[in-house]
């Protein structure tokens, strides 16, 4: 994260604005802030996803049917 | 006829019926009640974001003419109701509480489960007000304005679906359908203090009805007692070729059966995140539930909150794709509270959202190993009862966090896994509504409302009319 950040910055807003740039995403400078709160929001969600431990086994449930 | 305008509008679903059938009342005179009651109270409700009064005339005339024909009317013959913007409504355009969609051409046809209403002789009475797009939790709406509580109008409705809730608890229509992807029939009904059925995953079909999270999405309904609610599910049911995930199953109804149901005697309340994370007059409810029905285990599913967390990555990423073009024409058009995440989502690692996927298949396996001890599970519906308007915080746990995101934490895993469930509401200490989940595993439905009539029965789950003004 500090990598796309400059001095001064904040760096949520950085960060979305790098990942913008790269999926060829057009945030405008007024919506900034908001994504970023929203980014802020999702991040404890992602690290708890990306850290939870799975058995190689466990398929994904799109279109799930219970 | 001896009952008042405002006794005939206030009519259940079952009690409409009787009339209607028993020529006490005609279904137009119901209609024509329940149209002046929304005329008098949605200003201060804002349940409704469109009357349809000419229509639910219509409709009520069939209804008239069915019965004077000596012909079946149906079963909610003059039953009044209203849906949520999002369902399609022939030649209006379909919202989803949005400014783009309001603008957008308008449906050709109902959609399925308002078609099925209309035949069973239910009367559309309007569409209801939501937050954007389905996003959120409050149903406060840039474009719409925000819902009130019947109860006090000073605390939120709930959302997303709170037009429907607060209309149905105030007596605006004996029943109404919302949608539920993360909880918002849930929520809403436990703010609003009704009744609200998620069914299982792929039990109604969602065709004809505007989508958020194709895997997530839920249509169901609310209302004020158990056997309407009942009635009503059992006229929405039936497979339909046009929603992909509606699963083909015969017909299952509960209302017949719903008086000589005996309750489930395997019952057990969650422990561990659901207790954690509810807020002490959401703890009474859920031991009160728990004490009618002779609940005396704790069961822990364990990854709840993993679960809620990919439950929220998954709904913003495929909101996001959902709506990637317009996000990226025309932004200014959105509700700046569903904008902002709605953008994020489209920044998610696609490895995170599989990750998300993978981990509901675990969870549902967490909690399939729990139904092989029990027959039902309770848990709050939510934290707290509802708050106020512009209280941006609330206390969960010993912890101040932001209200709008964590209204639906609870709701959110078991949605997530797609169990049905039946929110009960039950009253706190104070009066306030609060709701408790009877979660019922896989196309069981039955169970969670024999569960709901005990509690009816007990007196404990109540839905008495909000008097809002």
């Amino acid at each position: 994260m500090s990598s796309v950040h400059a001095e001064g910055d904040d760096p949520d807003e950085a960060l979305v604005r790098a990942l913008a740039e790269a999926f060829d995403m057009t945030i405008r400078p007024e919506h900034l802030g908001e994504v970023a709160a929203a980014w802020r929001l999702m991040r404890p969600h992602l690290e708890r996803v990306r850290s939870a431990e799975l058995s190689p086994a466990a398929e994904p449930a799109a279109l799930f049917r219970p | 006829m001896s009952q008042t305008q405002e006794g005939i509008a206030e009519l259940g679903v079952a009690e409409a019926v009787a009339a209607v059938r028993e020529r006490r009342l005609t279904a137009r005179a119901i209609a024509e009640a329940t149209l002046r009651r929304i005329e008098r109270l949605n200003g201060p409700l804002n349940a409704f974001r469109l009357v349809l009064a000419e229509r639910a005339l219509a409709e009520a005339g069939l209804v008239d003419a069915a019965i004077r024909e000596g012909r079946d009317p149906g079963p909610l013959a003059g039953a009044s109701y209203g849906v949520k913007d999002l369902f399609d409504v022939a030649g209006l355009a379909t919202a989803a509480g949005s400014k783009i969609g309001a603008e957008g051409p308008p449906a050709v046809r109902d959609g399925v489960l308002v078609d099925r209403m209309r035949r069973a002789g239910g009367v559309l009475l309007g569409v209801q007000v939501m937050d954007e797009y389905a996003y959120g939790f409050t149903t406060r709406n840039a474009h719409h304005g925000a819902t009130r509580n019947p109860h006090d109008l000073a605390r939120t409705a709930g959302g997303s679906s709170g037009g429907s809730a607060a209309a149905v608890a105030a007596g605006l229509g004996a029943f109404a359908l919302g949608s539920d992807t993360n909880g918002s029939i849930r929520v809403p009904a436990s703010f609003c203090g009704v009744f609200g059925l998620k069914p299982t995953f792929g039990r109604l079909p969602r065709s004809g009805s505007f989508p958020f999270v194709f895997d997530l999405d839920h249509l169901g309904p609310f209302a004020r007692s158990v056997a309407d609610l009942a009635l009503v599910y059992d006229a929405l049911q039936g497979h339909d070729g046009g929603d992909p995930a509606c699963v083909a199953r015969a017909v299952e109804p509960v209302s017949c059966s719903l008086a000589a149901a005996a309750p489930p005697s395997r019952v057990a309340v969650l422990d561990g995140w659901f207790h954690e994370m509810a807020g002490a007059e959401a703890r009474a409810a859920v031991a009160a539930a728990a004490a009618a029905l002779g609940a005396r285990s704790r069961v822990t599913l364990r990854g709840a909150e993993t679960a809620r967390s990919a439950a929220f990555l998954i709904t913003a990423s495929a909101g996001a794709n959902l709506h990637r073009r317009n996000l990226q024409d025309r932004p200014q058009d959105f509700d700046p509270a569903t904008r902002g995440r709605l953008l994020a989502g489209a920044l998610l690692p696609a490895d995170a959202v599989i990750q998300a996927q993978r981990l509901r298949r675990s969870f549902y396996d967490e909690a399939m190993a729990a139904f092989r001890g029990f027959d039902l599970l309770l848990a709050p519906a939510t934290p707290v009862p509802a708050p106020g308007h512009d209280e941006a915080t609330i206390r969960i746990g010993g912890d101040v966090v932001p209200t709008r995101p964590n209204l639906g934490l609870l709701t959110q895993p078991i949605s997530a896994i797609g169990l049905p469930v039946v929110a009960v509401p039950l009253r706190t200490a104070a009066g306030q509504p609060i709701a408790v989940q009877l979660i019922a595993p896989p196309w069981r439905e039955d169970l969670a409302f024999a569960a709901a009539a005990h509690l009816e029965a007990q007196g404990l789950a109540v839905s008495p009319l909000a008097a809002p003004c």
